[in-house]
């Protein structure tokens, strides 16, 4: 992590004592507490995209657990938060500013919340507090699809994420999932991304190529045509303005592979021994598989194995068992995780969101007292000044955030950059990454070496950056590339003595 | 239905008659009466009709067209997407056609089918770079042999917009739509407003549901869009198909796989929605042409047999058939009342379909340049992209619904300018001697409640569909339209280019100066691209209309030339009525009877089987 990654959580929470003084007593002091206790949570990830993308699937299999109820209809009808804790806790948020405990159980594994007489209009969102390692790092925020021909759905997702108004979204960064990508897609994404620039830019935004499985119509094969489509998107300059990366991902396949039971593998070793040519027929069609007679395994359980596994799941796990019969539950659960593009999902969340979790949170911090500031402006004017003031400076002076908005400016095609330029930028700027990473030199260079080329790449931008061809963001653009090797530099040189 | 499908009985019985009175025809020498009845019946067993597969992008509407022919025609991949539309028709040699515009010119190649997707994917592809304006695909096929032309769409609501604009616009040509959507998902808000938009548009929508053999809970699914669709007023019960059992059955000559894959279901909802009132029309027009010809023949025959059995008439007749001649001459040339009436009324409907486009166009910019100054984020700009697209799609389909129309109004100006110029076309007495003008014009005994479509353009739509047009006169015209529209609305600059003027151009910049000179680019662009549009659609339109005065030309002279014949046959055989001995003279009598009688049999036939007109 770079010094200004860390100081810039301290930053925050200055200006968040600051405004607290200035707004004791008043109404606006709460907001203030929110906005300073959320630099202490974890990065808070919002899961969105369109109906039936496989978002609440895809929180489940981040979580490794089956909290967020899925169903084939549109199901997640109100925004939920999940969030670590403790003990367990369902609390509704109410629109009017009150909340309420919900009982909640679980049955066969799901997690069930009973609402009881309240009207799904009356929720502001649900908070689902859960003790989860998967969740120590992450908040992670399920939302209804947009979209949706339930307008009102549609509504609270536009609401979370404040796409449209003038306001900070409750989400530090978002996981877009997509099927193939489409034009509301693009258009979502834009939204979320085209408030003001300090607040938005693809570099909090990851795709991710939903239910990847059906891509490849459930063929073996199928995860691979997903890749190879995630990289060709990747590869699309209008995508990489809205997001940096592009992962594929079978929801259901990891879902079920952290949470394959014995007995469905028992089941599923039946099935793998009925005779090849019966096999094949069964597998040709959801309807055949659930056929009665074509096999021992009772119908009932063939349509819960069915509706777990997905027909790639069937297909992948009974392949494996007529090659390996001796396959354990624990061995197939492996195969279905390995094969659901799981692994590389959580690795690009490391790798994009947790190294920037702190520039994240802080840009939401200061987004939200931006708009304090405004909100105070008729009743404080001097305190709104002064926050605003506050708020302008340290946004200027932070490297961190020079350098989120130089990614932003350059990922989202403003300033455009050569493409060997732009890799350049991610290289350097990648956050958490060890000087010679960001040189893009090997990491046995010798010192006097990885000084030598930062100061070239210092050189090489500042000339850039005085050329009078470029317009204000390219200047801008240039210089701060310039400063991140500046930064290299005098982190190898050491603190000054 | 694979095996082809058996042709409704009443156009059976139509096809049966119009061959024998064919044959009837053949036999007195009247090879161009013969001929004009064989095409009616080709007609009547292959009527032209025209289906669209649209619906969102991957949603399998290719692997549907690939499943329905059992052949691998639209290339399918998992992610290659169409970009460009693609018709699918019949032929004897299998064969591809690739359209496409180099500056101005259009230019065809034929190019090896499994190359294709070079042309029509956006891999091979990417935004139509190549310019493609379609791609036709010919391929003997036993459903396609029937008439059915396919029409693969690109998906609606890919990365560049207002394809769907222009696919709508498409539909008011279409004898039926396919909607596409896949059981993985509910239909989404923007699907079910295309649904209710095609409806209305098109009489007959089918709505398949794909990747059934994929989707556990497709059942649920298929219950949830239709509540979506009776919710919207729109009740419509999805189909479910899938098109992988249909590719399996095919492998393994497998009966019952190919009654799950749905396709039967579909191929049968095609027959009697699409099929059956296309050859009904089919069969209908062929009535007219029967009721024309048996004019024809029986006034020709009850002159010889004036001629034949009074020889003080033989003068008569042959004096009345040459003062007919005449006047049809006159008829044919180029001073005739309607040969002046046409060219006048084409240049008026030109002028007003061109004014009404020009000013059309004219008020969509000014519109969008007053927006221009108004917009606050990039979200707005790409929706007057969008509204741009849509509009001026909305412009091009009413000038050519307008030519449509127009058409119609002249064509019912010449047949009683016609008709009126031949009202005392002398007869020969007897039963048939009269000839019915304005029988001539089948089109005409047409009923337009009859004709089909256009419920949401009023009247405007006279069912000018596939080749089933109820005008006769407009037989070319039916087939340049879906093509004229639908390219004109596919092809460049309509969606080229748009992106180039909407691509590009940030209009949200900190600096005020910047920002006017950008806004003051997105104006320059916006007319740029009208000024494109105007040209080619201008161009299209013209052609359309010299397309229709020759048209109207060539069939007019068709049936005066007919009639011609008719009279210099009558004329002829007064003379050789004269020369014969009075053996010969008692068989000739003969047989003219058997042929009249034959002809009155045929006749009645006709008035039974399918009642008065």
């Amino acid at each position: 992590m770079t010094m200004g990654e860390a100081m810039i959580g301290d930053d925050a929470r200055a200006l968040c004592d600051l405004a607290a003084r200035l707004t004791e007593g008043t109404p606006f002091a709460v907001t203030v507490g929110e906005l300073r206790s959320r630099l202490d949570e974890p990065l808070r990830v919002a899961i969105a995209g369109r109906v039936k993308a496989g978002k609440s699937t895809l929180l489940n299999a981040l979580v490794g657990e089956r909290l967020a109820p899925t169903d084939a209809g549109e199901c997640t009808k109100v925004v939920t938060w999940y969030r670590n804790g403790i003990g367990y806790d369902v609390q509704a948020i109410l629109r009017d500013g009150g909340s309420r405990s919900l009982p909640f159980g679980r049955s066969d594994g799901r997690l069930s919340i009973d609402l009881g007489d309240l009207a799904t209009a009356a929720i502001e969102r649900l908070e689902v507090t859960w003790p989860s390692k998967a969740l120590e790092q992450v908040t992670l925020i399920d939302t209804p699809g947009l979209a949706s021909l339930d307008d009102e759905n549609s509504m609270r997702t536009r609401d979370l994420l404040a796409m449209g108004e003038d306001r900070p979204s409750d989400a530090d960064a978002v996981i877009y999932l997509m099927r193939h990508l489409h034009r509301r897609d693009a258009e979502f994404l834009g939204g979320f991304l085209d408030r003001s620039v300090a607040a938005s830019s693809p570099v909090n935004a990851l795709g991710v190529l939903s239910r990847a499985d059906e891509i490849g119509a459930c063929r073996l094969d199928a995860m691979e045509s997903a890749r190879r489509i995630a990289a060709r998107y990747q590869a699309d300059p209008d995508v990489r303005a809205l997001c940096t990366a592009i992962v594929p991902f079978a929801g259901l396949i990891a879902e079920a592979g952290l949470t394959l039971r014995e007995e469905e593998a028992t089941a599923l070793r039946t099935l793998a021994a009925t005779s090849a040519e019966v096999l094949e027929r069964m597998l040709w069609s959801v309807d055949r598989f659930c056929e009665p007679g074509s096999s021992a395994v009772t119908v009932e359980l063939r349509r819960s194995l069915l509706l777990r596994l997905g027909l790639f799941g069937l297909r992948l796990t009974i392949t494996a068992l007529q090659a390996g019969p001796t396959s354990t539950a624990t061995d197939l659960a492996a195969l279905l995780v390995a094969s659901s593009g799981l692994d590389d999902l959580r690795a690009v969340i490391a790798h994009h969101f947790l190294p920037r979790a702190q520039v994240l949170q802080a840009r939401s911090t200061l987004a939200g007292l931006r708009s304090l500031a405004k909100e105070l402006e008729a009743t404080q004017p001097a305190a709104a000044r002064e926050i605003g003031t506050e708020v302008e400076r340290v946004e200027a002076t932070t490297a961190a955030f020079s350098q989120l908005r130089v990614a932003h400016l350059v990922l989202s095609g403003e300033v455009s950059f050569e493409v060997e330029e732009r890799a350049e930028l991610e290289r350097l700027m990648r956050p958490g990454a060890r000087v010679a990473d960001r040189l893009a030199l090997d990491p046995s260079t010798a010192g006097d070496a990885l000084v030598q080329a930062a100061l070239e790449g210092a050189g090489r931008w500042r000339e850039r950056a005085a050329s009078p061809l470029g317009d204000s963001a390219l200047r801008e653009a240039c210089e701060t590339m310039a400063r991140s090797y500046e930064a290299a530099y005098l982190e190898l040189a050491g603190p000054p003595t | 239905m694979t095996q082809g499908a058996p042709v409704p009985s009443a156009a059976d019985a139509v096809v049966t008659q119009a061959t024998a009175l064919a044959e009837l025809a053949a036999s007195l020498g009247r090879d161009d009466l013969a001929e004009r009845l064989q095409a009616a019946v080709a007609r009547v067993r292959r009527p032209a009709t025209v289906v669209c597969v649209v619906g969102e992008f991957k949603q399998g509407k290719s692997s549907l067209v690939n499943s329905i022919l059992g052949a691998p025609v639209c290339p399918v991949d998992d992610d290659l997407a169409t970009s460009v539309l693609t018709l699918v028709s019949h032929g004897e040699q299998p064969r591809t056609d690739v359209r496409r515009r180099v500056g101005t010119e259009v230019v065809v190649d034929e190019i090896a089918g499994e190359t294709l997707s070079e042309w029509v994917t956006e891999a091979g592809n990417p935004a139509n770079e190549k310019g493609v304006e379609r791609v036709d695909v010919a391929l003997p096929h036993d459903l396609l042999a029937q008439g059915l032309v396919l029409v693969d769409s690109p998906g609606m609501g890919s990365m560049g917009a207002g394809q769907g604009a222009a696919t709508l616009a498409f539909l008011p040509w279409a004898d039926g739509l396919i909607f596409v959507s896949d059981a993985s998902a509910e239909l989404s808000r923007p699907e079910v407003e295309f649904l209710h938009q095609a409806r209305e548009l098109c009489p007959t929508v089918v709505f398949a549901l794909t990747k059934t053999d994929l989707t556990p809970e497709w059942r649920r699914i298929a219950e949830i869009d239709t509540d979506h669709l009776a919710a919207d007023s729109n009740p419509m019960t999805p189909l479910p198909l899938s098109c992988a059992l249909r590719d399996l059955a095919f492998a393994h000559h497998d009966r019952e796989l190919n009654d799950e894959s749905g396709f039967p279901a579909l191929l049968g909802v095609l027959d009697s929605e699409v099929f059956a009132p296309a050859s009904q029309l089919a069969a209908d027009r062929a009535t007219d042409d029967m009721a024309s010809v048996v004019g024809q023949i029986g006034a020709a025959l009850e002159g010889e047999l004036a001629a034949l059995t009074d020889p003080l008439a033989r003068s008569e007749v042959a004096e009345r058939a040459a003062s007919a001649m005449e006047r049809l001459e006159h008829l044919r040339g180029p001073g005739a009342r309607w040969s002046i009436v046409v060219a006048d009324r084409i240049a008026d409907l030109a002028s007003q379909v061109t004014f009404d486009f020009r000013a059309a166009m004219r008020h969509i910019v000014r519109d969008l340049e007053d927006q221009i100054e108004l917009l606050k984020s990039p979200k707005d700009w790409e929706e007057l992209a969008r509204v741009l697209q849509t509009r001026v799609a909305e412009a091009v389909t009413a000038a050519f619904l307008a030519i449509e129309q127009g058409a119609d109004a002249i064509e019912a100006t010449i047949v009683e300018l016609v008709a009126d110029d031949l009202d005392d076309l002398p007869g020969f007495g007897g039963r048939h001697g009269d000839i019915d003008v304005e029988a001539l014009w089948a089109g005409k005994a047409l009923d337009p409640d009859s004709r089909r479509g256009g419920r949401a353009l009023g009247s405007a739509l006279t069912g000018l569909r596939g080749a089933q047009g109820g005008i006769i006169l407009f037989g070319m015209m039916a087939q340049f339209l879906p093509v004229g529209v639908g390219a004109v609305l596919l092809a460049a600059p309509i969606t080229l280019g748009l992106g180039a003027a909407f691509g590009g151009i940030q209009l949200f910049d900190a600096h005020k100066r910047k920002l006017a000179q950008r806004r003051q680019q997105a104006r320059v662009n916006v007319r740029q691209f009208a000024d494109d549009v105007q040209f080619e659609v201008t161009n299209a339109l013209s052609d359309a209309l010299r397309d229709l005065q020759r048209s109207f030309r060539d069939e007019l002279g068709l049936r005066i030339g007919e009639l011609q014949r008719t009279y210099a046959d009558t004329a002829s055989a007064a003379t050789a009525a004269a020369a014969r001995d009075e053996a010969a003279s008692a068989q000739r009598l003969e047989e003219v009877r058997g042929d009249l009688s034959r002809l009155d049999a045929l006749q009645g036939g006709t008035e039974t089987g399918l009642g008065p007109r």
